[in-house]
């Protein structure tokens, strides 16, 4: 079901957010297009970063086998050796060539610890701060984001999730908005975010007029919130149609060598369009690598998909540094758990390992060129400064000038805030 | 089933509902399941969570019994009175049982026979892809579960075996039974497990009512009771009675008047307690939305069958006839499949070498050239693709012979087509059937995914709610143009209609199933009257029908 998608001539596009603008299915739009945030939490303190760039690595990343190597104990290790970095003494898996020469920039946590060791928790607890239960969703971080701090954009969403699957934690308690809009394709961009071929802004404010003279009496009869929350979706979209910026999602507009340099994987095509989206100001952006769960032959895998991160995310700390947005972009390497130290024989590969593991954190007012934290030399345990998920969830949140202690009811009544009990380190910025 | 052919487990679970097969039964074969996925497809149960032993139980107490026991993997409960060390227990039953078989006979052979012929690194490598797949099978890998070597508390030593025993209720198997697989599946599907028709009288009953008695229903603690206590044992009694025969116990609940009534305009969703004032608003799932608009387009629907379902039977055929090969065979096959790629790959620089031909001939305008190489070029691509073994599920499967099979599955192409209508019958329009007719999850791209399918990388993964994706595609997504074909059903429809306010009627039935009020059929019949172009009307009409509220919940 694919062909040609015209897209709304600048023309067309003025005079259809002029005509529909007024009433939209049934609401204003104003509230989306003067400000969407509207009420933002006053911060306490000033923020390092403007916007975060969240790079996922799905399944539990292998600390051991990339950026906490234990060279010295052959039998931890394996067969992945290490090669040294640009920081004196420290050394990184030979499947990171270009991060080597980038540390500089980093910020390597190599003690984190967290008490989940089952996929969709962990996942969960390192983005929402809240262990997973089951009578209530707790909200993403992003979508924390969006509510204390709102738009830096209002035309643009402001929490994107690139290559997220439909395995992700949404809005939870929050209104809907706030939750993440998912890109399935970097190459696509947003889908269906243009007119369908003969389809005049024109003939789309003459279905809409019917659609709301259609929808009247149920909405009338059903003025639930979920109901609401889906008229609230229609007029984001419809303003994100008319909107200018809605070429920030398409990567084809970079030059052809800062493409190249990314790479061809969706990665790291995924990494490109997080730059070009806090760009234009949209705060929170998270992009996934999937297939670190390396319980069966982990030296293959894990080297494979070393090489994709490594690429993309040399590019992106460079090209972020070239532009001058490092320094208001945090840009996050996070994963949900890390792996065993002993290799399973049998099927070689590495099982879930929480008690310890490594994230990385650069730009945003972080100081890059420091290792943080420690583990043992199995790389079993947290031996130095522990990091907990919590915590590492506050200091980026620290980082944004968000207030830590601004307290969010649920429909239950129970207080949340962004990062629960976490605690920013102080030492990283 | 990642990586796996999940469309054998699949068809099992369509054809087990199709037939009515009781709950209990189904659950328990899903249980003892053992083999490949082609010939005993309910083992696709156990080899969802691939070597992860421990994650099944867990799932497994999830789904059947509503009990969450994954906390209890890594620690003991914080709020139950299960111990890490009842966990383990638990996953005794089953740990013997494993899903990769790195010692499948073949293989010591195999490796002998490509030591014997000097086999290359090329072949080697297809010999291991090609083997592959035979060491995916669920078999008795007489495994003793152990405690793990972090494990703390006092009640048993890090390292110990552990010895199978139940949660709660009562264990129908002593020590002295030496087959836990079954043991366990007998225990768990019994009408004596104190959770086990709990759970699934109160999936059903959400399922037609829209909220559980027991809420939420995989998550069932030991505190947890029925906002109706007396209305959840009547129905477990009900569930008992009838054998777990789902069809009838749904016939039953289909005919109360707490079903049949209109559906409740407050906003349920704020209130704690639910006192039956009617069924709460429901929006349509994802997969609902997706047939929702299919239904639109074929007229067939409920006949079209996946496309990959159709040739499953010749694939069974194939893999079973791959399970019992010598390993002579299957060395000959990698050599085979390495050659094959060695010519795809030979081929692949040929087509490389003549476009930068073509390029050079258009640049200095040699028209009769350029015609002759795009000649050399189709044929070329037309041979190429006739021997590349076939990749299923990222894994490649080998055919003794590549024709044979597609001859075959070509065969059972035309066989099973229905022959209702032509132009829906079309290969182009494959995609057009129901959601239980596409692989679940579809692919990321997909308007289901969209939509809020789950990726079933965990229970009940699908999300619902509005987001701005899902708006754009029912204002701007391609099915549109299918909807307001000539040969749509909707169309169709619309055709048999004598007058606009016909037309309109036509049109709120098929996407409302209403009448429009006076208001709607009087601004909405006047807007096709005055149409220039009819079709036109239509298309503004329906578009905005399927682009209400109304349209995406359900009373």
């Amino acid at each position: 079901m694919t062909t040609n998608i015209a897209p709304l001539s600048d023309l067309d596009r003025r005079r259809f957010m002029t005509r529909a603008a007024g009433a939209f299915l049934g609401v204003g739009l104003a509230p989306y297009v003067s400000n969407t945030s509207a009420n933002p939490v006053l911060p306490t303190h000033a923020a390092t970063a403007q916007s975060v760039i969240y790079l996922n690595m799905a399944g539990g990343m292998s600390h051991i086998d990339t950026f906490d190597t234990k060279p010295t104990r052959a039998d931890i290790q394996g067969p992945i050796s290490s090669i040294p970095s640009n920081l004196t003494g420290v050394v990184v898996s030979e499947h990171l060539p270009q991060m080597a020469g980038q540390l500089d920039k980093v910020c390597v946590l190599r003690s984190l610890n967290s008490n989940q060791g089952v996929h969709y928790s962990a996942y969960y607890y390192m983005h929402t701060s809240y262990h997973l239960q089951g009578t209530l969703r707790h909200p993403h971080f992003g979508a924390w984001v969006m509510s204390l701090l709102g738009k830096a954009n209002p035309r643009l969403p402001g929490n994107i999730q690139v290559l997220g699957g439909s395995r992700q934690v949404n809005h939870g308690f929050m209104e809907p908005r706030h939750g993440p809009l998912k890109i399935d394709d970097p190459d696509a961009g947003l889908p269906n975010s243009r007119l369908l071929p003969g389809v005049t802004g024109e003939t789309l404010q003459r279905r809409i007029a019917l659609a709301n003279l259609a929808d009247r009496s149920f909405c009338q009869q059903f003025q639930h919130r979920q109901v609401q929350a889906f008229t609230d979706s229609y007029a984001e979209a419809v303003q994100l149609m008319a909107s200018d910026d809605l070429e920030a999602f398409d990567i084809s507009k970079e030059p052809a060598w800062i493409q190249e340099r990314y790479g061809g994987e969706k990665f790291g095509k995924g990494c490109l369009l997080a730059r070009r989206l806090v760009e234009r100001g949209v705060r929170f952006v998270e992009v996934t690598l999937n297939g670190w769960d390396t319980h069966l032959f982990n030296f293959e895998t894990t080297p494979k998909l070393s090489r994709i991160l490594d690429r993309a995310l040399a590019s992106l700390l460079q090209d972020l540094e070239s532009r001058g947005m490092l320094e208001s972009t945090l840009v996050v390497l996070a994963t949900e758990f890390g792996r065993t130290p002993k290799i399973d024989g049998h099927a070689k590969g590495r099982g879930h390992w929480p008690q310890a593991y490594t994230c990385l954190l650069a730009g945003g007012g972080i100081h890059g060129g420091q290792i943080y934290g420690q583990t043992d030399e199995q790389g079993g345990e947290v031996v130095d400064d522990l990091v907990s998920v919590t915590d590492l969830n506050a200091t980026i949140a620290h980082a944004l000038g968000m207030p830590l202690g601004h307290e969010l009811i649920s429909p239950a009544d129970q207080p949340f805030t962004v990062a629960d009990k976490g605690q920013p380190v102080a030492a990283l910025f | 089933m990642p990586g796996g052919p999940s469309d054998f487990y699949t068809t099992w679970i369509k054809q087990s509902l199709r037939e009515n097969t009781p709950y209990d039964q189904w659950v328990r074969e899903m249980l003892t399941a053992q083999g490949y996925v082609w010939s005993t497809p309910a083992a696709g149960y156990f080899q969802r969570d691939q070597a992860m032993p421990l994650d099944n139980m867990a799932n497994t107490v999830q789904v059947f019994l509503g009990t969450r026991l994954e906390c209890a993997q890594c620690h003991n409960h914080p709020f139950e009175a299960w111990t890490r060390h009842d966990f383990y227990r638990m996953a005794a039953y089953r740990h013997h049982l494993s899903t990769v078989n790195f010692h499948q006979a073949q293989w010591p052979e195999m490796q002998r026979l490509l030591d014997q012929r000097g086999a290359s690194k090329d072949v080697r490598t297809w010999a291991s892809r090609t083997f592959a797949l035979l060491k995916r099978r669920v078999y008795d890998a007489e495994r003793q579960l152990q405690l793990p070597e972090d494990y703390a508390d006092d009640d048993a030593q890090p390292g110990q075996v552990v010895q199978p025993a139940t949660i709660f209720g009562d264990a129908t198997c002593g020590e002295s039974v030496c087959d836990h697989q079954q043991a366990f599946a007998e225990w768990l599907a019994s009408p004596h497990n104190p959770h086990f028709t709990t759970v699934i009288t109160n999936r059903m009953w959400k399922k037609v009512m829209g909220r559980g008695l027991i809420e939420p229903v995989d998550d069932m603690n030991q505190s947890a009771s029925a906002s109706h206590p007396e209305l959840l044992q009547y129905l477990e009694t009900l569930m008992v009675e009838n054998q777990y025969d789902l069809r009838q116990f749904q016939r039953v609940l289909y005919n109360t008047r707490t079903y049949q009534r209109a559906v409740c305009s407050r906003d349920l969703v704020e209130e704690d307690r639910y006192y039956f004032p009617g069924p709460p608003l429901k929006q349509m799932t994802a997969e609902q939305l997706w047939d929702s608009l299919m239904t639109l387009m074929a007229p067939d629907i409920d006949l079209r069958q996946g496309e990959r379902f159709r040739a499953l039977h010749y694939l069974r055929e194939n893999l079973c006839g791959y399970e019992r090969a010598t390993p002579e065979e299957l060395v000959d096959a990698s050599y085979q499949a390495a050659e094959v790629r060695r010519l795809n790959n030979e081929t692949q620089e040929k087509l490389f070498a003549l476009e930068k031909r073509i390029a050079e001939a258009e640049k200095s305008g040699d028209a009769d050239i350029v015609k002759q190489l795009r000649a050399e070029v189709s044929e070329l691509e037309h041979y190429s693709n006739h021997e590349i073994p076939i990749r299923i599920d990222g894994r490649t499967w080998l055919y003794r012979t590549q024709d044979e099979y597609r001859q075959a599955k070509r065969m059972s192409l035309e066989e099973s087509l229905p022959h209702v209508d032509s132009y829906w019958s079309a290969p182009e329009r494959n995609w057009c059937v129901r959601a239980a007719e596409l692989s679940s999850p579809a692919d990321s791209d997909h308007p289901l995914r969209t939509f809020g399918q789950s990726d079933r990388e965990q229970i009940d993964n699908a999300s619902s709610g509005p987001t701005i994706p899902l708006a754009l595609t029912l204002m701007n997504g391609e099915y549109f143009k299918m909807v307001h074909h000539a040969e749509s059903m909707l169309m169709r429809n619309v055709r048999s209609a004598r007058s606009p306010a016909e037309t309109v009627e036509v049109l709120y039935l098929t996407l409302l199933s209403r009448f429009p009020s006076e208001d709607e059929a009087q601004v909405m019949a006047a807007a096709q009257g005055h149409a220039a172009e009819p079709q036109e009307a239509v298309e503004d009409a329906a578009w905005a029908l399927i682009n209400t509220r109304e349209f995406m919940f359900v009373r």
